[in-house]
């Protein structure tokens, strides 16, 4: 993650201004985060548009609830928990609808053949990381991508941190192994 | 805290860093313009924040009360009382039917720049096309519906079929039973703090 975008000096400034409705200060702070944003979402949902979807509607619903943000804590963790949450409900969203889906022949995906494309571009560790249960994969790209801190990760997600420790070492064995059963090293 | 990121990133640790880091660049198309939209979708949002403008009304008339000695107060706050209760018996009176109450005009924009016609369908139209204009010929089609309180889901027809389409103004996306996705908009007050629960995180007690 480029962290030179992020938490520079003037972000109070510009969060002052945006609880003040000013909306060309929330755009820069747009900006500075929506690659962040986005790679945390993309980490739980695994799907490109719907992890789009979610960055968009992040900052929406992080403007809209600008005055429940506690300006003496760290402005990203905040910003990540709100995304996390949406991707979260949508992800449950879903494995509600895979149940019908495997009763039914309707598609999993808008566009199936766009589903089948992406999948021959997944190579190697991203494959390997595509590939992880989401509860391995978003502390594993919080972690190593983010360079989060355990307690931030565990905020973010919502789970202890001793789950966060755990994850991240079975995260890293499982992709370990897939990576090697599929003979991709590099 | 950076002696406890580098702790366990060992060389795996490194690839994935950096392959996400090169997914995350794969897909900056998906991000070029993002400020541009949600600013645009911020700034429709606060127009129609409702009671925005009674606070504006009560910070003014708090001003206005405390330069003013307390008889004048009462005067002020009785005359104020008498207008707003003849006011409503009046309303009460003349409007020719409670069901024909138009409630808020709600903003639906979806963009779709290669688009002839576009039409926003819901649960508010018994599912009936409502025709879509862009005005400013920037590919931003956009409509005001008059939507009381409540939950309302709705999806877009580009060219009369409905397309899978980003939903950034929705508090929700869901399903349809073909697993395509619908907006929902929680409209009022009451029903879109259901969805705000989330955002309470980090905040002081």
């Amino acid at each position: 993650m480029r962290k030179e975008k992020l938490g520079r000096s003037d972000e109070k400034e510009l969060l002052y201004k945006s609880l003040r409705g000013e909306k060309e200060a929330w755009g820069e702070i747009v900006k500075r985060y929506k690659e962040a944003v986005y790679g945390v979402n993309l980490s739980i949902l695994k799907d490109e548009a719907e992890a789009e979807d979610a960055t968009q509607r992040t900052f929406i619903k992080a403007w809209d609830n600008l005055e429940k943000y506690d300006m003496d804590r760290k402005f990203s963790t905040w910003l990540f928990t709100v995304g996390s949450n949406i991707s979260k409900n949508i992800v449950r969203k879903q494995n509600r609808w895979s149940f019908i889906e495997k009763m039914s022949l309707i598609s999993g995906n808008d566009d199936p053949q766009e589903e089948i494309e992406k999948e021959k571009r997944r190579k190697g560790i991203r494959k390997a990381l595509f590939d992880l249960e989401p509860k391995y994969r978003a502390p594993l790209i919080m972690r190593f991508w983010g360079e989060l801190s355990y307690d931030e990760i565990s905020e973010i997600l919502d789970v202890p941190q001793g789950t966060i420790k755990t994850r991240l070492h079975r995260g890293k064995k499982k992709l370990k192994s897939v990576y090697q059963e599929v003979g991709l090293n590099e | 805290m950076s002696n406890e990121i580098n702790e366990g990133k060992d060389e795996l640790g490194h690839k994935i860093g950096e392959e996400w880091e090169s997914v995350v660049e794969s897909e900056s198309d998906r991000l070029e313009n993002m400020e541009e939209i949600v600013k645009d979708n911020i700034d429709d949002r606060n127009r129609f924040k409702p009671f925005n403008w009674l606070i504006r009304i009560k910070e003014s008339f708090n001003r206005l009360l405390d330069n003013l000695t307390s008889m004048q107060q009462y005067a002020i706050t009785g005359g104020a009382v008498a207008a707003i209760v003849i006011g409503l018996t009046l309303g009460w009176f003349i409007s020719p039917s409670k069901e024909g109450s138009q409630g808020n005009a709600v903003i639906f924009k979806v963009a779709a720049s290669n688009a002839q016609e576009v039409d926003l369908a819901g649960d508010f139209s018994a599912y009936k096309p409502i025709n879509m204009k862009d005005e400013n010929g920037d590919g931003v089609w956009k409509v005001r519906v008059p939507l009381k309180e409540g939950k309302y889901e709705y999806y877009y027809l580009i060219d009369g079929k409905k397309v899978a389409k980003n939903y950034p103004l929705a508090d929700e996306v869901v399903r349809d039973w073909k697993n395509r996705k619908n907006g929902i908009r929680f409209i009022g007050e009451e029903n879109k703090n259901k969805q705000d629960d989330s955002t309470n995180h980090g905040k002081s007690a």
